[in-house]
């Protein structure tokens, strides 16, 4: 007789437990109350039931029923709290549209060309580069002359130049605006002595055509290692670190000979094109491959013409436009953009 | 330089496809721009045919019909209108399907069978213009009559045309033999050179009989070399040389003309080709022009020369511009019967700068001016003259002149591995670098001297140490080879720079030295964007207007002017960068709908006083701003459009300027670009840097900006940077004791600037702070004066303050107030 309540006991506890689990509402709960603990509850009707039985399976089973009682009592408050507590919270957030905008504070842009001066001179500085800046008007004799570039050599004709109108009895003029940062350095070795690591930013200015691809004044960044001991290895490697920092550790790089006179030997680097990875693309012009840099070893003259002893020192020089790096980085499909101070292309590049 | 490989291969094996080839080449220095392929379009459609039979039109007299062997078992037949078939004709055949050139459009298009004149008709016999090939359409292309039917012209006619794209250093690449050596170097091939030996006519008489060679300065022409060509016949060249000619980009003339062409790209040497009849007397002088000198050329101009220009002239005066072009009065014509040919060394910078003065850039000249080697002279001139006698029946006089009192020998250069090992960082042995250096043409020098061994066998660290030392001689046709490292470059590039060892940069790292004004300008940037200004970067040039409106046009004749600039208008580099800063508010402002907010920092330029034409002009760096419109958007946050206004930008300046706890004042300014009264000067530190204020109505009508509401300012960037330090900012304790605030409204005369009140109030020991919260002019205020609160903040460091203690500072700040602007309190009981 026991036994048999005591079952029915358990089957009540665990069939209150489970749909307890199911309320989610206050309405629910409610109900439920009502339903096993209520005046006219299941609890309720078991203890009315207990008068028909023997005075000792009364009292267990009416402590039982009572402990009974008081755990679902406990189980009920706690989830009435707990169903109160996720219904207020659902009900502040359903008055809050999160979608409105947000408050926007109001904020500028980074020129195109700085954020990649600042990115390439952060690939160079943890190789011990430092950035120097120099003047944008030059000496023909620091533009060419010191970098083995004499006049009426032919070479002259790699860099057409604008000329600064000064008061002069010969023909050659002395002043023009820097066709390259390169003058930089001479002007770095003339004031210091090995070794030296810099590079130099700046704006650089050709007597060219202006078209998509060429701008006649754009950002020059050329970069300068002096030291015993320093080779042609140290070139490719220095400059193959650099890429694979700026176009990604998968780049490869290329060297083929090219002439610069204030180099020798010279150097152009490619890498293989990231948009095709080397397969043939608008990019890369069909070709794998995109140019990206000329460099060399310092001339012997170069270094001479500045008190350094060649069979002492040498040095590998590089130079690059920063705005052909921007956009084979971003996909800018015209130089002329960087000129031309419209909000429009100047605020799509994030800020790094 | 156009290449045509066909021709190449006449000097050099080509045993590599030329689409490797041109990689080879590109990556051993000599670009290869690109290869144009000659009969691409043929397929095998085109072939050779030979006109067996010929039978007239039915109806038409100007056509024909030819039969034609295809090298099939029948013949075809195709209805011909050129006037130039013949039976027994070896031609080109082009079957239906085959893609040739329309001469009316110029276009590539397929040959279709069609029926002409009542005759159908499904291939053609081809013209040169209609295979690509160039020439002209008078008739149709004759090919060697040993050529078999069925060959596809391909075969035949097809070929590659390499466009080089050359480094000034190489002028030896702008010939097919020079291209040769390099295609040899990077294939391991060998250069089969040209025949250059030609034979004397016996019968006459010798050059120097008639024909004497004068050169007034030596380091202007360091070799003259000429040659006497009798009874030739001028005509019209051979087909393989037009041919060769005109696949190289260069027109054909007649057979003198175009072999002396044909030499020049071949071997890298321009020739010229007098006629001997017209040029007067015996002697021809290479010397400077005199003053007043004139020459018409062979393109028809009257030139002036200048006596620093090189002539070419008889005893009645000049005959050519030396390096750059002949005479008209010497030029080769259909009746020139005897030739001077000449082929002669010039100065190179000479060369460059007539040619410049003269504006004259010709094929001669752009070799020239690259620096030619005199041993190449005697060999083109003997590899002309053999071809005046092979191809014009021409009878060479025996001798030839040779002008070069200082014969430039071979000069040895010395290659130390040890010095290669240090600059290509590898080690190579002697006999893998002398295999790469003999590919390209050096020789080496070998010790032989027995004396020499002897020592060696007797010091055996000299002997060791000259193991490592390869003595060379260059190439004679390469002008750019001079120095050891020269020569460590021709090892590398041949031997490969990717081949070449890659490596760490491992080296002594330099001292870190700090740059504070590259760190300086970085911050300006970024608290600028912060505070919602776009970086622009303009051009460096302007237009005097600009400069003037803006007030920077500089006085003392200090401006720079730019003798050839890039836009005509624009020709002075930029004295402010002001003006820039206008247009791009103004060009933004146009489709910008709320605000436009700007800044720039770059160089501004003046010449010194007295400019030296040796040290740098001055060149400063100016930080320049601007904003215009409204202070934000519309939008749900926003309901009310606000223009800007000058506290706008003057917050940006005290919150954007990192000025390390210097401190930055505003003081009433005057200057051109801002509107009177609108304007401030900025310092720092009481040093002036710059100026801040509403643009002027000038400036507003001459960039098309809106008066009212545009606000802008510019900084001597170089000047800031200076005052500013970079020492770390110093902790201040932070107060023990609670501060107490005070509202107190006071009553000033307009003119009693904020800061003056601001002082005085926060110079009381036991303020902690004072700023404005509101400021008044109206009813109630006496005329001429404003009414502002402040709120003071008390403070003390030594405990909390007393309403007492406060009481008495305020009556000492009013005291104090009231005793040095005669500013009192609003409020006040007394």
């Amino acid at each position: 007789m026991t036994d048999r309540n005591q079952n029915m006991l358990d089957e009540l506890k665990e069939e209150a437990t489970v749909t307890l689990a199911k309320c989610e509402t206050v309405a629910s709960l409610e109900e439920w109350r009502v339903t096993y603990l209520g005046r006219r509850g299941s609890i309720s009707s078991v203890m009315r039931e207990l008068g028909n039985l023997d005075a000792d399976s009364r009292r267990i089973m009416g402590k039982a029923s009572n402990d009974l009682k008081t755990l679902l009592q406990e189980k009920y408050e706690d989830k009435l709290r707990h169903v109160n507590a996720s219904q207020s919270e659902n009900a502040d957030l359903s008055s809050l549209d999160v979608t409105l905008p947000g408050r926007i504070p109001m904020r500028g842009s980074v020129h195109p060309t700085t954020l990649i001066v600042r990115e390439i001179a952060e690939a160079f500085a943890p190789m011990g580069f430092r950035v120097v800046e120099g003047p944008e008007v030059e000496l023909d004799v620091y533009n060419f002359q010191k970098l083995n570039i004499p006049a009426d050599h032919p070479a002259r004709d790699m860099w057409n130049s604008l000329w600064v109108e000064y008061p002069n009895e010969g023909n050659l003029q002395p002043f023009l605006l820097r066709t390259h940062t390169s003058p930089m350095q001479i002007r770095i070795m003339e004031g210091e002595s090995p070794p030296i690591r810099v590079i130099v930013p700046g704006k650089s200015f050709r007597y060219e055509a202006t078209d998509a691809t060429h701008e006649w004044q754009f950002t020059q960044i050329e970069g300068l290692a002096v030291d015993k001991g320093i080779s042609f290895a140290d070139l490719k490697g220095t400059l193959d670190a650099f890429a694979k920092i700026i176009f990604g550790e998968r780049r490869k790089t290329r060297f083929r000979c090219d002439f610069f006179p204030f180099v020798e030997p010279g150097a152009e680097m490619s890498i293989d094109c990231f948009k095709c990875e080397g397969q043939g693309c608008r990019v890369c012009s069909n070709t794998g491959w995109i140019e990206i840099l000329g460099a060399g070893m310092v001339h012997p003259d170069v270094l001479r013409g500045v008190g350094y002893d060649p069979e002492v020192y040498s040095g590998f020089a590089f130079g690059m436009g920063a705005e052909r790096i921007s956009m084979l980085r971003h996909g800018i499909d015209d130089i002329r953009h960087f000129y031309g101070n419209d909000l429009r292309f100047l605020q799509q590049f994030a800020q790094k | 330089m156009k290449v045509p490989v066909s021709w190449l291969s006449e000097y050099v094996d080509i045993n590599i496809p030329i689409e490797e080839l041109s990689h080879k080449l590109t990556m051993s220095g000599l670009e290869i721009g690109s290869v144009e392929v000659v009969g691409g379009s043929w397929e095998d459609l085109i072939v050779i045919g030979k006109i067996v039979d010929i039978k007239p039109h039915p109806n038409a007299d100007r056509l024909q019909i030819p039969e034609i062997d295809v090298g099939l078992e029948e013949l075809v037949s195709v209805v011909c209108g050129a006037p130039n078939i013949r039976p027994g004709q070896t031609i080109a055949y082009a079957a239906e399907g085959a893609r040739l050139r329309n001469p009316k459009t110029g276009k590539v298009e397929k040959l279709r069978a069609a029926e002409i004149r009542g005759v159908s008709s499904s291939g053609m016999v081809c013209s040169a213009l209609e295979l690509g090939l160039g020439g002209n359409h008078e008739g149709i292309l004759e090919l060697d009559g040993t050529l078999l039917p069925g060959t596809p012209l391909t075969q035949i006619l097809g070929d590659h045309i390499l466009e080089s794209e050359l480094t000034p250093n190489r002028p030896d690449c702008l010939s097919i033999i020079g291209t040769a050596y390099e295609v040899a170097a990077v294939t391991n091939q060998i250069v089969k050179y040209p025949d250059v030996s030609y034979k004397e006519d016996d019968c006459s008489e010798e050059i120097f009989v008639s024909t004497k060679v004068v050169v007034d300065d030596q380091s202007l022409c360091p070799r003259y070399t000429g040659t006497l060509v009798r009874n030739i016949h001028v005509q019209t060249s051979p087909d393989w040389l037009r041919n060769r000619l005109e696949k190289s980009g260069v027109r054909p003339i007649n057979n003198v003309v175009d072999i002396t062409n044909y030499v020049m790209l071949e071997m890298g040497q321009p020739l010229h080709a007098f006629d001997r009849a017209k040029v007067k007397g015996d002697t021809i002088f290479v010397r400077s022009a005199r003053d007043q000198e004139e020459l018409k050329t062979l393109d028809g101009q009257v030139r002036n020369l200048a006596e620093d220009m090189l002539v070419i002239a008889d005893e009645s005066g000049p005959i050519g511009l030396a390096g750059i072009m002949g005479g008209a009065n010497t030029e080769v014509d259909d009746n020139t019967k005897d030739v001077f040919l000449e082929a002669a060394n010039f100065s190179a910078a000479n060369i460059r700068r007539s040619r410049t003065a003269l504006n004259l850039d010709t094929e001669a000249s752009y070799r020239f001016e690259r620096v030619l080697q005199p041993g190449i002279a005697l060999k083109a001139l003997k590899r002309a003259t053999k071809l005046l006698v092979d191809l014009c029946n021409g009878r060479a006089a025996p001798g030839y002149i040779d002008v070069y009192p200082d014969i430039s020998a071979p000069k040895p250069i010395t290659l130390s591995l040890l010095k290669l090992e240090r600059l290509l960082g590898a080690q190579f042995s002697t006999s893998q670098v002398l295999l790469v250096l003999e590919k390209l043409g050096f020789e080496e020098i070998k010790h032989s001297s027995s004396m020499n061994d002897l020592v060696d066998t007797l010091d055996p660290v000299s002997a060791r140490s000259r193991e490592n030392i390869i003595t060379v001689t260059a190439p004679y046709w390469r002008s750019d080879i001079n120095i050891e490292e020269d020569v460590i470059e021709e090892f590398a590039r041949i031997f490969g720079y990717d081949n070449l060892p890659t490596k760490k940069l491992t080296s002594e790292v330099p001292e870190y030295k700090p740059n504070d004004y590259l760190g300086f300008k970085e911050a300006i940037r970024n608290n600028f964007v912060a505070s919602g200004l776009s970086e622009i970067v303009s051009y460096v040039v302007s237009t005097r207007k600009d400069l003037e409106v803006v007030g920077a046009w500089p006085e003392n004749d200090e401006a720079m002017k730019l003798l050839n600039p890039m836009d005509q208008t624009r020709p002075w580099l930029r004295s402010s960068l002001l003006g820039n800063l206008c247009e791009g508010l103004a060009r933004n402002h146009r489709f910008s709908p709320s605000g436009v907010r700007l800044f720039e920092m770059g160089h501004i330029f003046a010449w010194r006083a007295n400019q030296p034409h040796d040290s740098l002009p001055n060149e400063t760096e100016q930080l320049v701003g601007g904003i215009t419109g409204l202070r934000s958007s519309i939008s749900l946050w926003q309901q009310q459009e606000e223009a800007v206004d000058f506290f706008d930008l003057k917050g940006i300046l005290e919150v954007a300027l990192p000025l390390n706890g210097l401190s930055l004042s505003f003081l009433p300014a005057d200057h051109l670009a801002f509107k009177k009264g609108v304007c401030a000067s900025i310092s720092v530190n009481d040093r002036d840097v710059g100026y801040l204020g509403q643009i002027s109505a000038n400036v507003a009508n001459h960039f098309d900006l809106p008066e009212e509401g545009t606000f802008i300012f510019q900084i001597n960037l170089s000047s800031l940077g200076e005052t500013v330090d970079a020492k770390p900012n110093m902790f201040a304790p932070i107060a023990r004791f609670p501060s107490s605030a005070r509202d107190v409204a006071l009553l000033a005369d307009t003119h009693t600037s904020s800061a003056a009140i601001e002082s005085i109030i926060g110079a009381h020991r036991l303020v902690g702070g004072v700023f404005p919260i509101d400021s008044y002019i109206g009813e109630e205020i006496p005329t001429g004066h404003k009414s502002i609160t402040y709120r003071i903040i008390f403070q003390s460091d030594t405990g909390t303050l007393e309403t007492s203690d406060i009481d008495k500072a305020q009556a000492q700040i009013m005291r104090s107030l009231k005793h040095q602007l005669n500013v009192t309190e609003r409020f006040s009981s007394d």
